[in-house]
Order: structure tokens, then sequence, then C-alpha cells
């Protein structure tokens, strides 16, 4: 266990360093000068070289990034123009809403999916079993930012019962926190909920033909008991799969939702960062996104190692 | 009638199909005396384990089944109880062990925690309350548990997960369980199938241990009469739904009276005695459920059916002590060796059909080595390329050398673990072997580095077939398809050429051309396993590779598979590399037997020889291990 995580640091690391090297080369290719997008339309090219300059974009491409990735390595991410102050900073400022929202959703959806993908499995032919499945169909065929528009639309401006856009933290105020999440929360679950029923009820019904299943009910252990301790531990394997795989999706749909609902996460920043090319910040934020998505894909990993003690690497 | 303390009476068990029901166990009745071992024996199909898992109503949960009749225990109907209160006669009054220990056992728990788990159930049930006190008294039960069922350490045991205990262990974990809460009744699906014969044996005679000493009564699910023989006191024999002959173990062994256990008895290589010439079998298949036919329901089956039984169903005779039960027209009470012969369809001349080897070498191995590496992190490679140490892991095949001649069937007998798999995967160059060790296969050096158009050489001339062909044959092809194959990639064939080839397969294979278009599904184990010969000869390869093709078949449908191999040797002159673990059987057919454990070949031999004088005590020990159902056979129907 102690030598597959330590692997997968050293794997961490050699995804950052390629994930960080192409997105700076990547990131040249964006038309446009940082300084112009500082100084606007009216500025004069004398201005905008010399701000140029003194931010040090007229350097040498492979100077500008050595520059960088040895900032990086000791931590440093730069300095982000539009944000006014170092990009670590700024990209730690704005990871609190991301991550609440991704764990509200990954949360919310294993909670409700694991009791109805148990339900479709076990009354594959009730009516309800089948609205299940047609909504998640549908859960699954819905773009996020359509969704979120519509919800908005029906709840926030028409019934007027939540707030169409804005974010308190729950820190701050858990109560109220909640009250502005629950939009943007529901609209990330849609997605996510659905493919998480439609992936247990699949591993449930294999499972639930297996030969363990069948020795727990002949050791007397009452229906429930088999369900719950047996079925669904050995089950939940592909869900996480599911979950780790999925997670860079969510972060994307994070995006676009902290966009739509003014929320002041990375995606929000993100989307700042690239009107006003500010190319440290974008590049932080990538880097950031990735190492959340690696540390999440360790953790898969571990879960995996507890749950299903046979890839448990002796 | 007071011992009789389970019973079955009129059992029905059908298959619910919406507008229909699919009979599968048709007006079953058996009852078990306390503290005796009844065998039920019969091929697949023949509703054996949907009798008993169904009449315990575990199949309730799989399947929508509809269950008609009695199931008494001890005079109380189970099949009117709900499932709760099933629930409190499972695992308490009435135990359960499953074959293939390594699928019935929760993969994600240690032993220990799946022993104490059915001990604390049964605590509660019996209205202790005491919770840490139960767990700790579960610990100390699984303890003495492991060690009553023969483990050496079972506080290491307990700690483990099912997968880190070998296949032996895990069944001896199985069966612990059962005996948790002293169960009087046993039932035994098929306990010992998967496992080597040593392990086997070793199982069995645990078993009858157990239930002597405990006065338990015992049923024991098998389709395999060798197991029947070593443990049974009374033998049941179903077939397509009905017990058709019951009687003490000596009746059934020695005079049974209905021509389908005769037919199942002689079918069993006999252990230990070489056949020359071909295996006896049992023609045609198991009916599937609902295609019964109307008489005697083996009598299409049966060359000695008589009019009478092919068209009306025969009456139940009972013995005069009642202990004899047979359901037939016209008993057998006397089996002539001719009777038999036909029966099981052998026929004296074939024997001559056989061809000899020739003095030509076609598979040659010398100091063949074979390592699985363990999991290569970049340190232990660093090591390696820098000289400090070898390529570390299990070697499977450890410095074999042998020689296999043309035209000669060279059986490859073995346990788990043997490296008789690995070995057939190298001769077919599916696995690399370490260097220096030298292969040569049909005049083509495999050891060396070759190009695509060796390899295609290669595998027109070595073709290979696996053990079980519902997955070594794609679901999602037809027949067709999987046969044509082979064809398009290694041979230069037009399309009508392939198709020609294709029905002269089947032709040889023994199946009619309409199965061309049907998915493997839909077809028998016995029809899939000749679909996957079809395929190996239809490069018209010079050496099949067959590993363990029978071990999932029937014994009536590993004789009809082991005379095609033997017909298409000389129609093709093939070369066989039979590896199996079933030494009866290889013993019974094979020119030369290797015997391999270890990763070594510790004897090879003329069968005969290694018969009557084996040389190497793992030999012995494996001839000592076969059951054999004739040992207190008279010499009917023998031939040695």
């Amino acid at each position: 266990m102690l030598g597959m995580v330590l692997r997968r640091f050293r794997d961490m690391v050699i995804v950052l360093v390629l994930v960080g090297t192409v997105m700076f080369f990547i990131l040249q290719l964006i038309p446009g000068s940082p300084a112009r997008a500082i100084l606007g339309e009216y500025a004069t090219e004398s201005q905008v070289a010399a701000l140029e300059a003194e931010l040090g974009y007229d350097r040498p491409v492979h100077e500008q990034f050595f520059d960088w990735f040895g900032g990086m390595v000791t931590g440093d991410l730069g300095y982000s123009t539009s944000m006014g102050r170092g990009v670590t900073e700024a990209v730690f400022q704005h990871l609190g809403p991301t991550l609440v929202l991704a764990l509200a959703t990954t949360v919310l959806s294993v909670a409700i999916a694991i009791p109805l993908a148990m339900h479709t499995v076990h009354k594959p032919d009730a009516w309800s079993s089948r609205l299940l499945m047609g909504l998640s169909n549908l859960g699954l065929a819905t773009p996020n930012f359509w969704l979120a528009l519509v919800l908005v639309l029906i709840f926030a401006v028409n019934l007027n019962i939540l707030p169409t856009s804005g974010y308190i933290s729950p820190l701050s105020d858990p109560l109220w926190s909640v009250w502005y999440l629950v939009l943007p929360v529901v609209v990330l679950i849609s997605n996510l909920l659905a493919l998480l029923v439609m992936t247990l009820r699949e591993s449930l019904s294999s499972e639930l033909l297996s030969s363990y299943i069948r020795t727990a009910r002949a050791k007397g252990l009452s229906e429930s008991k088999v369900q719950y301790r047996h079925l669904l531990r050995n089950a939940l394997l592909p869900v996480i799969t599911v979950i780790g795989s999925n997670f860079g999706t969510l972060l994307g749909g994070i995006v676009i939702i902290e966009i739509i609902f003014v929320i002041p996460g990375m995606g929000w920043a993100l989307n700042n960062g690239i009107l006003a090319r500010d190319l440290p910040l974008i590049l932080g934020i990538t880097l950031v996104s990735a190492l959340i998505f690696v540390l999440i894909n360790l953790l898969v990993d571990i879960a995996y190692g507890i749950i299903d003690p046979r890839v448990r690497v002796q | 009638m007071s011992d009789m303390f389970f019973r079955i009476e009129n059992l029905h068990v059908g298959l619910n199909r919406g507008d229909s029901v699919l009979p599968l166990v048709d007006d079953v009745s058996i009852e078990i005396k306390r503290g005796e071992t009844l065998c039920v024996v019969g091929e697949s199909g023949s509703g054996k384990s949907v009798t008993f898992l169904g009449g315990l109503r575990l199949l309730d949960y799989t399947a929508p089944i509809v269950l008609e009749g009695k199931v008494l225990l001890e005079g109380k109907n189970l099949l009117e109880l709900s499932q709760n209160e099933m629930a409190q006669v499972r695992g308490n009054r009435v135990a359960f062990i499953f074959q293939e220990a390594m699928e019935a056992l929760n993969p994600a728990y240690t032993v220990g925690r799946q022993l104490v788990e059915s001990y604390v159930l049964l605590a509660q049930r019996r209205g202790h309350r005491d919770k840490k006190k139960i767990h700790t008294d579960g610990a100390i039960k699984a303890l003495e548990l492991l060690q009553e069922v023969g483990m050496h350490e079972p506080e290491v045991v307990l700690k483990k997960f099912p997968h880190q205990l070998s296949g032996g262990m895990q069944q001896r974990v199985m069966i612990a369980m059962a005996l948790i809460g002293d169960p009087e009744l046993l039932i035994a699906d098929e306990p010992t199938t998967a496992l080597d014969v040593t392990i086997q044996a070793e199982i069995l005679t645990l078993l009858r241990r157990l239930q002597q000493e405990r006065g338990m009564a015992c049923v024991l699910i098998t389709h395999d009469m060798g197991v029947a023989s070593e443990i049974a006191d009374r033998i049941a024999v179903l077939y397509a739904g009905q017990i058709i002959e019951v009687g003490p173990i000596k009746k059934m062994l020695t005079s049974p009276q209905h021509p389908y256990t005769k037919a199942l008895l002689e079918c069993v290589p006999r252990p230990n005695l070489r056949l020359d010439g071909r295996l006896r079998t049992i023609a045609g298949n198991v009916p599937a459920p609902g295609q019964v036919p109307p008489g005697d329901r083996f009598a299409p089956r049966n060359p000695l059916a008589s009019e009478k039984s092919l068209r009306e169903p025969p009456p139940i005779r009972f013995s005069e002590n009642d202990q004899h039960m047979v359901r037939s027209w016209d008993p057998i009470t006397n089996w002539t060796p001719e009777l038999v012969d036909r029966l099981t369809g052998w026929d004296r001349s074939s024997q001559h059909r056989r061809m000899s080897p020739l003095d030509e070498v076609i598979i040659e191995l010398k100091n063949v080595n074979k390592t699985y590496a363990a999991r290569e992190g970049i340190t232990s490679l660093v090591r390696r390329f820098s000289g400090q140490c070898r390529a570390q892991g299990t070697r499977a095949v450890k410095d074999l050398s042998l020689n296999i001649y043309r035209g000669e069937f060279f059986g490859i007998v073995g346990e788990t673990g043997s490296g008789k798999s690995t070995l057939g995967q190298l001769i077919m160059d599916l696995e690399q072997p370490d260097p220096g060790s030298e292969i040569r296969v049909a005049d083509l050096d495999i050891s060396a580095k070759r190009n695509f158009t060796q390899e295609k050489k290669l595998r027109r001339q070595v073709q290979m077939v696996f053990q079980n062909p519902q997955d070594s044959l794609d679901p999602r092809r037809t027949v067709e398809q999987s046969i044509a194959e082979p064809l398009y990639a290694l041979t230069d064939l037009s399309r009508s050429a392939v198709r020609a080839r294709m029905s002269d397969m089947l032709d040889a294979v023994g199946l009619p051309l309409s199965v061309a278009k049907r998915p493997p599904g839909e077809l028998s184990g016995g029809q899939r396993q000749r679909v996957a010969l079809a395929r190996a000869l239809g490069p018209k390869p010079s050496i099949i590779v067959a590993d363990e093709p029978t071990s999932a078949l029937d014994v009536s449908v590993q004789g009809q598979i082991v005379n095609l191999l033997l017909d298409l040797q000389a129609e093709f002159e093939l070369t066989y590399v039979f590896i199996t673990h079933n030494l009866s059987l290889i013993t019974a057919v094979a020119d030369r037997v290797g015997v391999m454990s270890g990763g070594k070949l510790v004897e090879v031999d003329d069968a005969e020889t290694l018969v009557e004088s084996p040389g190497h005590p793992y030999t012995k020990k494996l001839l000592a291990a076969n059951p054999d159902p004739f040992a207190e056979m008279g010499k009917v129907g023998t031939l040695a």
C-alpha cells in the first residue's frame, strides 16, 4: 500500500511537470498581448511595449519558460496582473468555493445514487424504477448551462424562492450558504447522479448473481444484511472508478456553473484570467486543477485497496 | 419413520416464464435419514442442484421459481415458510457448501470476519445480547472450527482474505462456516469440483469424518460417480428432472438396474487402468427443460431401449425392502459385457484405428525455463541491468527437456501450479521462455526472434483448444465466423474455399451445418468444445495443444470429445499435447504421459508403464488419490 502511494506521488510529479510545460507553450499561441489587455484599446504601441518589457513578456519564450518553471518548482507561480497579487495566493483564495461545489456534488450524488440504484435493481419492473432509469438518461443528456438557466428562471426569477446568483462561504454562515448553493449543486448533481445510478445499477445487478451472495443467504443472513453488507461493498468498486475518472468533467462543469451563478471560485477566476490574458493565472489554475484531479485519483486507488483486498500490492 | 427427518415429497420446480411454467424438476421424492450421506448424481442439467437449492428456497432470489410439493424438515413444510423464517432454518439447521469456494466467499472480508458474522447471527437468534461477548466467543469458535477442518495455523488463516488461500483451504473455510450453527443437514453442491485430485481426496475424507463425528446428515451433489463412490451411503441418480434410481451405495455401484446409472459408471475412465481404443460414452445430451421425451426420459440416448420405453412413461419399482427404487420398464439385473458395450457405444474393433507415432521429433524442448516476473519497479530494473540480480519472480517451468514425436498423443498431467499450462503456452508461443531455453516446434525455432511470416507459419502448424469453450469462443460471433477467422488470418484461401473448409470441419467434428449461423451461447458445452476443435483444425495444423479440453464437461461428453480427438488424429495425422489434471483419463488414452510437479517434469513414460510401475513418489501419490468407483465392482465390462 505505502509503495503504491509513493509510486503515485512520483507519477503525480511527472504529470504536473508535463501539464505545466504543455500548457505554458499552448498559452503562447493565444493571440493578443497581456499588456494590451491591461492598458485597453486606446493605449499607444509604445505604452504597450513598455508594459510588456516591465512584465517580462518581451524576453525570448524559453527564458520566460525557465523562469516560470523555476518559480513553479519552488511554489511561486508568478504574479497575476488581473488579480493584482501572486498567483499562488490568488488561486488559494478562490479554491474554497470550487472545492465546496465539487465535494457537495460528489457526496450528495453518491448518497442519493445508492438507494436509488438498489431500488431499480430490486424492483426492475416497478414504474418507479422505469421512471428513474428514464430520468437518468435525461440527466445525462441535459447540458448543465441550459439546466442552470432554466432553474434560475423558474426558482429564482418566477417563484423567487432561491437567489439567482452569489455565494456565501459555509465557514462564515453555514445556513445561508446552503441557500446559495442549492441551485448550482442541483445542476451539477443532475449529471453525476445519473451517471452513478447507471453505473451502480449495472454493477449491483452483476454482483447480485455472484456466488458469495448465495453463500450469505445460505448462512441465514437477512436480506437487508446480504444487500448492504455483502453486495454493496463489492458493487461500489466501479462507482469509485467513475467518480475518479469523471472528476475532470465535474471540474469543467463547475467552471460554467461558477460563471453563471457568479461564484468566486477557480472557474470564475479562470474566466477572468482568460479575458484579461493573464497567463500566469491561467497556468496556475490549470496546474492546481490537475493537482486536484491527480490527488482525487490517488484517493480512489487507496479506497480501492481498502474495499477490495485483492488489488493490494503485496 | 422417526429417523426420516428430512423429506422431499413430490417436489416440482418450475421456471415462471410469464405465460407458461418451464418444468425443471418433475415430481422428485426422496428422504434423508439422520446421519447418512446421500450422493445425488447426474449430468449437468439433470436438476440435481435445482432440487436441493430450490427446495431450500435459495433460488427464489435469482429466478422466478415456482415450487410445488413438500419439503419437510421434521414435519415442517419449508415451502410454506416466508424467506424470513427460512433465514432461521438456513445456516442453523441446514447449512450449505458450494463449489469454487473462491467465488463463494466474499472477497472483501477476512476469513475471520465471515466466520464470526455467522456466529454472531446465530447467537443473536438464540437470544444472546452481549455484543462484545458474542464477538469474542465467535472468534474462539472460529478458531476451533478451523482447527476441526484441519487448518494448521488457524490464527493466521483468520486474518487472511479468501484470495490469499489455496483452493483446498478456501473449501475448508467454507466447511468451517457451514459448521458454525451445528447443522443437522449439510448440503454440499459439487464441493470438490475444480480441486486437484489429492485435495479432493482430502476434502472428501474431511467431510466423511465430520459427518460421522457430528452425526450430521449430508447431501452431496456431484456429477462424478468417482466422488460418490468415496463418500456415499446411498446414491440417487437424477436425469432430466426425475430421480431414476436410488439405492444403497454397494447396490448402485455393483448392480445398478437403470441403464443410465450403469452408463454413468462405465463412462468414468478406469482409474489406473489403460484402455486401448476409445472411451465409453453416452450418445447425445441431457434433454433441455420442456423438451423431455414422452417415455423413459433416457430412452432416446439408450441403445438398449425398448419400443415401449420410448413411448410410455415407465413405472416406479421398489425392491422388497424398499431400499432400492428404479424408474424403468425393464430394469436390467444381469449386465453382460455385450450389453455394456452396446449401451456405451463401445466397439471392439475401434482400437485398430489408432495411429502409431512416427520416429520423428516434432516438438523439442531443451532446458526450458519460464519465470513470471514479480512487479518490475524502476529500482529492480536498474539492478537487473547493472547485473546485480536475476529476474525475480516465480519459476513456473524449470529446466525442462522433452521430445514429442509426430503422431503422438502426449499427455501432460499435474496439479494446479505445476506449470503444465505454462508449458502448453510455451509450445504455442503464447508465452516467452527465459533466455537460454530452446524450443523447436515443427522445425521452427521459436525461442529465436521471428518475423510475421514465420509467426504465421508457426500458427498454421500449432493450434490450441482451451479448457472452457464458453470463455474461449467469442459470444458475439457465430460458429461460422469463429471457425473462419483463423482461416482468413493464416491461409490464402478464397471466400468460397473458406466456406467449404468450414463445413468440412463442422462435419469432421460431428456437428450439423445448421449450427454455423448460431452463436455459441445456443449450443451445449460439448457442442461448443466441438466448435473450438473445428476452429483449431481449420488451418490444418500438425500439432494441437489441448489445455484441459474436457474438464468443464460431463463425463459422458468427455468421452465423446476424447473419442473425437482420437478419430481426428487418425484422419488428419495430428500430434496432441493433452494437458489435464485427470490422471485416469490421460493414462487411459495417451501414448506417453509426462507428470509435472512444481514446474519440473518428474516422470515421463508410456501410459502403461506409468500405471503399472510408477517411478516417482509424486506419481504414486496421484495414482492413489484417484477416486475409483470400480473398486467394488466385478470384471463386467472391464477391459484392461
